[in-house]
Order: structure tokens, then sequence, then C-alpha cells
């Protein structure tokens, strides 16, 4: 179970918003079932080595967000919903993470923005051609 | 939580009786051997009489202790000893005073076992040789006792009392240098016991009113009751103040050594 | 959420003679959070805890446990792992965990048993000759042996190789997982960026950074800025307050910021250059900028 998530520490964005977005991005890749069981906060803080509360806070989060549900004495589980809102949510949260930081990296370089949309076209070109649906 | 110190004087008692037991065992062997002599002594010089009618039971009381006097100051600095590391004891649930207490309660006890021990071997060793019946009791006998041990728990005293809130590892340098000290004394006392130096004399023997050695040794011990200490002051003269002294300051010292080391900053 | 701090210090003084090892020092710790203690040698942390664990007196300022100054009765609930080993060197892990049994109402055999076989010690070996590592794993066993409220450890893993540091790090995580409050010195901040709810720095005895790993990552940043002929002189930058240190190399000025990175950024940007960035810090550059003034930089041939 802890294969699935990592976190890195020395990165600069905070341990539990990292580990809230490894949840995420598993939920919306189906790596993690609707019903599926989440580590214990113990279990998940041990195999990580980071703080218990990081993923106390975290779990609590997700739960916030729709993501999953906790019962006191059974343990955290993806929401069993699985309605497309939730999914989709998940999903785009997920994404807007990624390209967010793709377009912050391309600004850190120096593109302007008009480059930053040619290029940006170009890769959807590419992985989306133009036979494929959506 | 004084298990330490359990294990500390168990080994010490461990030590102490295989010495003392040993020199026992070469005593009675030697003594057993088919040609042996000998005289039996009280230490009491001009009173002794070199047959075996009597065995004066204050002579081996004196003997024994001086054999528990030595053990006293080597377990003396049981709080010394916790110095180095003391976030040990200090960072346990029971509160200092009383744990330094516990020590030297303990200790105590390990006094008095080595005291019933010594005087065991000595009463063996005399059955061994057939010479129990000969054993007497006078006058000298109770002050022997009392004092003896008031010397040792005096001497447990200053030591703990010098030692508690000293650094750890002081404690071997304190005990050496404590018996040089008092021997030392005692002879300067007695040396100038003639009149011929009777400032110094005073000097001396007001200072050995805090030196154990000057209570126990033999200048003192002849002249219990009418005759005084030619080493100690005149007003300490008699069993009762020689007792209220030494077992008074044995408890002044301890006092201090525990005042002592719940004030001692790591 | 609880009123009361596990360990509350409170403008904590303490001078020896007249140098002074610690100077209003203020520091709170949530029950069942970990506090990292962060500092270079000698900065105060050790003199912080003796006076908290009243091994010494402070000479000013309040220190609580769960509300109240420290009795011997606190000590049911709160071990110590000091830096150096206060064990028995003449007495085996076995005399020890005796020793433990007989001195606390909680002890454990069961879980001490546990650790003992996951260090895999010898019982009946003298503590003196053991390894310093294997002497450390005795002193970690004897404190969590009595199942503690709260642990207080001094460089729990010091010298210690990495597979034995992040077995400690997991002891300190299991014991915080059931609730245990910690606070612990370290020098290896990637224990302490991992483990820490909160991280308090020390230098010179003075409380420099104080905060959450998260909101301490979250404002402390570097404000990059390249441009295209050499830095310019930038009025007041080092002298600040959001600023902790500036580094300028050719045609880059880096400012390394306490708060409000945003802010400098539009500094940095009236001088026209060609890019500014603000970007994240990890733990260890954080505790480097917030320290290390006088380290000397080395620099490779112009």
């Amino acid at each position: 179970m802890a294969a699935i998530f990592t976190v890195d520490p020395r990165s600069g964005v905070p341990l539990y918003l990292q580990l809230i977005e490894q949840v995420k991005r598993a939920v919306a890749l189906g790596t993690l079932g609707p019903g599926e069981q989440l580590p214990t906060v113990k279990a998940l803080a041990l195999d990580l080595t980071i703080n218990p509360n990081t993923v106390a806070r975290a779990y609590r989060d997700l739960e916030h967000d729709g993501v999953i549900d906790t019962s006191p004495g059974r343990g955290s589980f993806v929401r069993m919903d699985g309605s497309v809102g939730e999914s989709r949510r998940a999903v785009d949260d997920v994404a807007r993470s990624v390209l967010g930081d793709a377009v912050r990296e391309a600004k850190t370089l120096g593109l302007a923005r008009k480059r930053a949309a040619e290029i940006f076209g170009e890769q959807l070109d590419r992985w989306f051609p133009a036979g494929e649906k959506e | 939580m004084t298990y330490a110190q359990v294990l500390r004087l168990r080994r010490a008692l461990l030590v102490y009786g295989t010495v003392v037991g040993g020199l026992f065992l070469i005593v009675v062997l030697f003594g057993h051997l088919p040609n042996a002599t000998f005289d039996v002594e009280t230490t009491f010089g001009h009173h002794a009489t070199k047959s075996v009618s009597s065995i004066n039971l204050s002579g081996l009381l004196f003997f024994t202790g001086w054999v528990t006097i030595i053990f006293a100051t080597v377990i003396s600095t049981s709080l010394n000893r916790e110095n180095d590391g003391v976030e040990m004891v200090w960072t346990k649930p029971i509160a200092r005073g009383r744990l330094a207490f516990w020590y030297i309660a303990l200790d105590f006890g390990a006094i008095l076992v080595a005291y019933a021990f010594a005087v065991a071997l000595c009463v063996l060793a005399l059955a061994s040789f057939g010479l129990l019946k000969y054993v007497s009791v006078d006058g000298r006998t109770i002050p022997t006792l009392v004092i003896g041990l008031g010397v040792a728990f005096m001497w447990y005293g200053l030591l703990q009392g010098l030692s508690s809130w000293q650094r750890g590892g002081r404690g071997g340098m304190v005990i050496g240098l404590s018996w040089a000290a008092a021997f030392v004394l005692t002879s300067l006392a007695g040396a100038t016991a003639g009149g011929g130096l009777p400032l110094l004399h005073s000097l001396f023997t007001a200072l050995d009113v805090v030196n154990p050695v000057a209570y126990f040794s033999s200048y003192t011990l002849s002249g219990y009751g009418a005759h005084a200490s030619p080493v100690l002051p005149q007003a300490l003269a008699g069993t009762l103040m020689r007792s209220v002294a030494t077992w008074g300051i044995g408890i002044l010292g301890c006092a201090a050594a525990i005042a002592g080391w719940k004030r001692l900053e790591v | 959420m609880s009123s009361t701090y596990a360990i509350a210090i409170r403008d904590f003084t303490k001078r020896y003679g007249s140098f002074e090892a610690v100077s209003n020092l203020t520091l709170e710790v949530e029950p069942g959070s970990i506090c990292g203690l962060l500092g270079p040698n000698g900065s105060g942390k050790t003199t912080t805890f003796k006076c908290l664990l009243n091994l010494a007196r402070a000479t000013f300022g309040t220190m609580q446990v769960e509300g109240a100054p420290v009795q011997p009765a606190t000590f049911e609930e709160l071990t110590y792992v000091p830096e150096r080993s206060a064990l028995y060197e003449w007495l085996t892990l076995a005399d020890h965990l005796e020793f433990n049994r007989r001195s606390y109402r909680k002890y454990d055999a069961k879980r001490a048993d546990e650790l003992v076989n996951l260090f895999r010690l010898e019982r009946k070996k003298k503590v003196g000759k053991l390894s310093k590592g294997q002497q450390t794993a005795v002193a970690l066993i004897l404190a969590f042996s009595i199942r503690p409220r709260i642990l207080v450890l001094d460089e729990p893993a010091s010298g210690l190789d990495p597979v034995f540091q992040r077995v400690v790090l997991d002891l300190l995580i299991e014991a915080a997982a059931g609730g245990a409050t910690i606070l612990f010195s370290s020098h290896q901040i990637g224990q302490v960026e991992r483990a820490a709810d909160r991280v308090a720095i020390l230098k010179n005895g003075k409380l420099i950074v104080d905060g959450t790993v998260d909101s301490l990552k979250g404002s402390e940043k570097v404000v990059e800025a390249i441009f295209d002929q050499m830095v310019p002189e930038v009025d007041g930058l080092a002298t600040d307050a959001r600023v902790r240190r500036v580094e300028r190399s050719g045609r880059i000025l880096r400012a390394y910021v306490k708060e409000d990175s945003e802010g400098i950024a539009r500094r940095l940007s009236e001088y026209a250059p060609k890019n500014v960035a603000v970007m994240d810090l990890n733990l260890e550059d954080i505790f480097i900028n917030a320290v290390g003034g006088e380290i000397p930089m080395i620099r490779g041939g112009e």
C-alpha cells in the first residue's frame, strides 16, 4: 500500500499538501478504487517516515474535499459514490496543479506568454492527435 | 529507584567479605598448623596479660571496628558516584532529597552488615581454636562497640558531606586525602601532648573534634571514663560525649551531603 | 483543543556568571506534537533541556510541563534521553531494565522486550562494553519502555549510521502516533524536516526562527533576480527586516527572505532585471540562512 505514495520532505511544498495531491492522483488514476481502504494514520506516517499529524491533516482535508470518508474505529476509505462530479473534481485538481507547475516553470525560463501558448499547443497536438476522441 | 545503589553495595560487601573472610581463613589455617603458638594480646597495652586466661571482647571489637571503618569510608562517596551522568537518577519520579536519604540509609545498613560479619568471623575463628570460653566482657565492651560504629558513621558522614556536591569521580581522592589527614592530625596531637607546645596541642586537639581517628585510636580508647584522651579536647571526655560527638557529626555530615546534592546543578 | 501546552517555556534566561547562555526564550509545544530544536553547537539547546527538567536552575523565566513546574511525579510520564550517556557502564542491559521496572509504575516489559529484539542487543553484556550506537539504543529502550506521554531527547541519533537514524525516527513517529509529545534537538535537519510539526532555531542562546515547518516553508523563500549587466546596488536590501541574507554573484542577485517574498520581488523588479523568480527553500537552506551568517563562502575561480 505504501508504494503508492511518496513525498519529498525537502521540497518547499508542505508535506500534507503533497500527500493530498498523491491521494487525489491515485483516485483519479484508479490506483485507489472506490471503497478501498487507506492506510491508517500511524501506518502511513511510519511508512513515509513523516509526522502523524501531517497525515492526519491530509486525511481531514481529503474528507472535507469529499474524496474520502473516515469512520472512527474502522478507518479511512475512498468514497463509494464514484459520481462523475467527485472524481472529475479530483482529476481537475491534479491536472490544475501539474499544469500550473509547468506554466510557472516556463515563465521562470523566461518564455513570453505567447511563446508558452505556442509550445503548449504543440504538446497538445502531440498527445491528442487529430484522430483521437476527446 | 535505589536499585543501582543496592547492586553497588552488594558488590562492595562481596569484595569486603572475600577479603576479610580470606584473612580470617589464613589466620585460622596458620593457627591450626601443628607447631603454631600465639600470644593473645589485647590492644590496651599495659593492661594486657600474655596468657590465655581471658580474651577481652573489646579488643576484638576494636579490630572489627577498624575493619568496618575502612569499609564505611570506601562506600562513603555513593552520592558523588552518581554525579557523572546524574541525569539517570534525577529524572526519576523521586525527589532528590528523598533519594539521597535512601542511599545513605542503605549504606548504613551495609555498614552494620559489615560489622556483624566481622564479629561473626571473629567468633568463628575463636571457636575453631576452642577459645570462645575465654572471652570476657567488661566496661569497655559497650563503648568500643558504640564508638566504633560511631566513628565509622562519622567518617562516612564527613566524606559524604565533602564529596556529594563535587564533580563525579572526585570521591576516591577525597577518601584518600581524608585517611592521610586523619592519621597525620592524630599523630601531631599525640606528639604535642607532652606539655611543651601547649598552643599547638590545643589547636590540634580542637581540630581533632572532627577527626574520626582521634576517637578510635589507642590514645583515646585507653582512657574511657576516668582518663582524658591526649588527642581530644578535655570537654570530650567519656563515652557519652564521644558517642554524641561521633554519631552527631555523622548525622550532620549526611545532612550536609543531602543539602549539597540537592542544590547541585549539572 | 487543550489550552495547556505540554511544554511551556516562557522568557527563559540562563546565565553562568556574566555569560548568558540562553536569552529570553519562549517556546510552547502543543500536546501530541513533535517540536524540533535546531541550532549550532553551544547555542543553548542542552542548557534549555537541563533547566526544563530541573537539572539546572533557570536564572529567569518559567518552565512548565503540562501546566506545572517539573516535579518528581512528572517523571512518571516524561523521559529524558541526554546527549551524553548517563548509563551505568558497569551494569548490564538487564540490570538497567530491572532498574526501570522498579522505578516506574508504567514500565511495559513486553514493549522493552520488543525493542531489545529490534535492536538485537545482548542483555547480559555490560553497557560499558557496547558501542556508542548500542548505548544510544539502550537509552532509547529505557525511555520508550515506560510509554511516556512526553519525550525530551537531546541529539538522539548523533554519530549513528543512517539505518539506525531511521529506526530512531520511526520510534519517535510511532510514539507521536500514540499521542506522545516530543521535544528533540538534532543536527540532522532531514530528520526534523520529516518528523517535526514545529521547528525552533537557536543561535547564541536566542530564538531566531520559530514556526511550523509548513508555515516556514511558506514564508522563507529565496528571491532570485537575473540582470543583463552586473548586479546593481540595491539600497537597504541587506538591512531590510524581511531579508535574512543577500548573495550576489556576477549577474545574479539572491535575497533570502523570511517573509513577504512577493514584496521583495516587487522591489527588485524596480531595478529592471531580466527575470525575477521566487523559489522554495527546504529546511536545511532555511537553517543555514538563519544561522550561518559567518559561514565562509568557498568560491571557485572567477
